[in-house]
């Protein structure tokens, strides 16, 4: 028994915070996810990273427990994704790919109405508040209606949202999305601090540079399941390119970099050619 | 389920609800502009348009003391205006024409059942009982919603000389209790309707909340939270209960203000409004299996008319003008028991407790509690998809 994030006592000792096993889930004849297994321990970020389509916010939103998988298990803290989703729910925070919020309530009303859902008491959210709205410089917009703010702003009401409850576990689709500079930094620095203290990020991302310089781990997600992962020596170690960037390691492991040579080629004949003539 | 966390939603949504154009439309403007409708065009604005209905009056026994006191009381009601016929068939024949709208058959034996229970007005048994025969104009709301009422009360007031509404009577007329309805407009004979009428919008309401929540991902802010299936329709339920109640409060001041004052003591008006808050339950039902069945918004608002249509014309004001089929089919609408209830308890006084508005208030009730429970669960079932 330890004492886990916003002082709750975690019923069980285990290893990883996230642990996905044997994941499938399928819409029609489409397989999105084709048996995705994946660990997540306390202390690290683990970065998704994978072509359109791969199945990387299916697999946040599977976590999250938002869509149930077709086979396979999910467990968060130990808990069961689907048949101890509450227990579960209650150690996550989780923000999707495009900030959905109720447009007609203010920030503060959100948060106000989120922390009360969650049981959060007024002292501490008052507290969390004023902090996280600081850091992400939102204090101005937080008695404005949602619909009046910008995409960027209403990220940062949703990343909050998915802070204020102190969860273990962070579920983070495309996070950076729409973030000034500054609020990247901050959102960073506030994961590292996350992870500092025990918990865990697992969060996707399009963007190689901050895969590479965040995470702990990286997983590169292709067809439904993950086929490599590790830290970047351990990923260039099973492409076999000693100095490779991620992005050369991403596309071996994707298929995708013969192809994209072909495209390139391709696309400079014919630019140069409509040059000549 | 946490109550703290229902209420949370409650919140959520009465204030979601309250900043959407939309929602007040349908919860606040659609109602008083219903109600002012209503009003301007039956008479409760611009004067006071009296209904004057023509009745034929059909002694089968002859002109009897009893008789001319019963059309004497109905003549003063200044609802009717009352002519003698001397059989029932020319009473007919004008009645196919529409020259009357209502005919009152008086049975032969009518001076004797009024001289029976004279001699022994606490003596049931002693009685000579008698039917009073009824033919209405099934084209005149008026007659359909009115008469039945005030025959009943001039036979027991005014011809028997009886009080109480609860007291024993040698006539049998299908009616309610006491009726006080005097110089009345029709604005007044449809106002009670025009609760259930607003009210049944809910069902839209609801419907349109949900799938948009849905469409929007909106509903995923509250998955991803500890919050049980439970908790989430708890909250809707409390904040649709609040809305219905607004709802009601502000179509009452529309309906007083127009002159509607309803004929009931403080009981009569908390168990009115306890009918139509309750009644929202069954609206609230009704919306979410709409809501698991459409696909988006748009659906929603088609498909609740599946439940819209037979509670308006069957249940509400509207169905009085119906044909029989008709008629009866509205006794399985909730609407046509919050309608019947609010008459009987607004329109014709009957006490609070009367047998006539615990039937309805009971029926209500049930068939509400039954339709939100379908709708919570087939929504649980399929509304998340």
């Amino acid at each position: 028994m330890r004492v886990g994030f916003g002082g709750k006592r975690e019923r069980r000792m285990v290893d990883s915070l996230i642990e996905i096993e044997g994941l499938t889930k399928t819409y029609g004849n489409a397989n999105a996810l084709n048996g995705l297994d994946l660990k997540v321990m306390p202390g690290e970020i683990y970065g998704l990273l994978g072509p359109n389509g791969a199945g990387k916010t299916t697999t946040l939103r599977i976590t999250a427990g938002l869509i149930e998988p077709t086979s396979g298990s999910v467990a968060i803290s130990g808990f069961d994704a689907t048949k101890e989703s509450l227990q579960a729910k209650a150690r996550i925070g989780y923000v999707a790919e495009v900030p959905i919020l109720y447009e007609s309530l203010s920030p503060r009303e959100l948060l106000e109405f989120e922390a009360s859902v969650r049981g959060i008491d007024k002292d501490s959210l008052n507290r969390r508040l004023s902090q996280l709205a600081e850091a992400f410089d939102v204090a101005t917009a937080f008695d404005s209606p949602i619909a009046t703010l910008s995409m960027g702003t209403k990220q940062k009401v949703a990343i909050i949202a998915a802070l204020i409850h102190q969860p273990p576990v962070l579920l983070l689709d495309e996070p950076l999305n729409s973030l000034d500079a500054r609020s990247n930094k901050i959102l960073r620095e506030l994961l590292s601090l996350h992870v500092q203290k025990g918990g865990a990020v697992l969060f996707s991302t399009h963007i190689m540079e901050i895969a590479q310089k965040l995470c702990s781990r990286i997983g590169i997600i292709f067809q439904g399941k993950v086929v490599a992962e590790g830290n970047l020596d351990q990923l260039r170690a099973q492409t076999g390119g000693k100095d490779a960037t991620l992005e050369e390691v991403f596309m071996k492991l994707t298929h995708e970099s013969s192809e994209v040579e072909n495209i390139v080629r391709s696309l400079r004949e014919s630019f140069f050619e409509n040059e000549a003539r | 389920m946490r109550m703290g966390r229902a209420l949370a939603l409650a919140k959520k949504d009465w204030k979601k609800v309250l900043r959407d154009p939309a929602f007040l439309f349908i919860i606040i403007l659609f109602p008083v502009m219903l109600t002012l409708a209503f009003g301007t065009s039956f008479g409760a604005v611009g004067g006071s348009q009296t209904v004057t209905l023509n009745v034929a009056a059909v002694p089968l026994g002859g002109n009897s003391t009893s008789s001319l006191l019963f059309v004497k009381d109905l003549q003063s009601t200044n609802v009717v205006k009352v002519s003698w016929y001397a059989d029932n068939q020319t009473a007919q024949s004008e009645l196919s024409q529409g020259l009357v709208q209502v005919i009152v058959v008086l049975p032969a034996g009518f001076d004797t059942t009024v001289q029976s229970f004279r001699a022994n007005p606490g003596a049931p048994g002693l009685w000579t009982n008698t039917t009073v025969a009824l033919y209405l104009d099934k084209g005149s709301l008026i007659a359909a919603q009115v008469i039945p009422s005030v025959v009943q009360q001039v036979l027991q007031q005014g011809v028997l000389g009886i009080k109480s509404a609860a007291q024993a009577s040698p006539f049998s007329l299908s009616t309610p209790t006491e009726v006080k309805v005097q110089g009345t407009t029709v604005f007044q004979m449809f106002a009670p309707g025009l609760f259930a009428f607003a009210s049944i919008y809910m069902i839209m309401m609801v419907a349109q909340s949900y799938t948009t929540e849905r469409e929007s991902g909106l509903l995923s802010r509250i998955l991803v939270t500890p919050a049980t299936s439970v908790d989430i329709l708890a909250g809707s339920v409390v904040s649709y209960l609040a809305i219905g109640l607004v709802q009601a409060l502000l179509v009452f001041a529309c309906v007083y203000a127009l002159g509607y004052h309803p004929a009931a003591d403080m009981a009569g008006l908390a168990v009115g409004f306890l009918v139509i808050t309750v009644f929202a339950l069954c609206n609230i039902g009704f919306g979410l299996i709409t809501a698991a069945v459409a696909k988006s918004a748009g659906a929603a608002t088609g498909i609740s008319f599946v439940f819209l249509m037979p509670q308006l014309f069957l249940g509400t004001f509207v169905g009085t003008a119906l044909s029989s089929t008709a008629s009866a089919a509205g006794r399985f609408l909730p609407a046509y028991y919050v309608t019947d209830a609010l008459t009987s308890l607004w329109t014709r006084g009957a006490p609070a407790l009367s047998q006539t508005v615990l039937t309805d208030l009971a029926f209500v009730s049930v068939s509400s509690v039954i339709i939100l429970m379908v709708g919570i669960q087939v929504f649980k079932s399929f509304g998340n998809r």
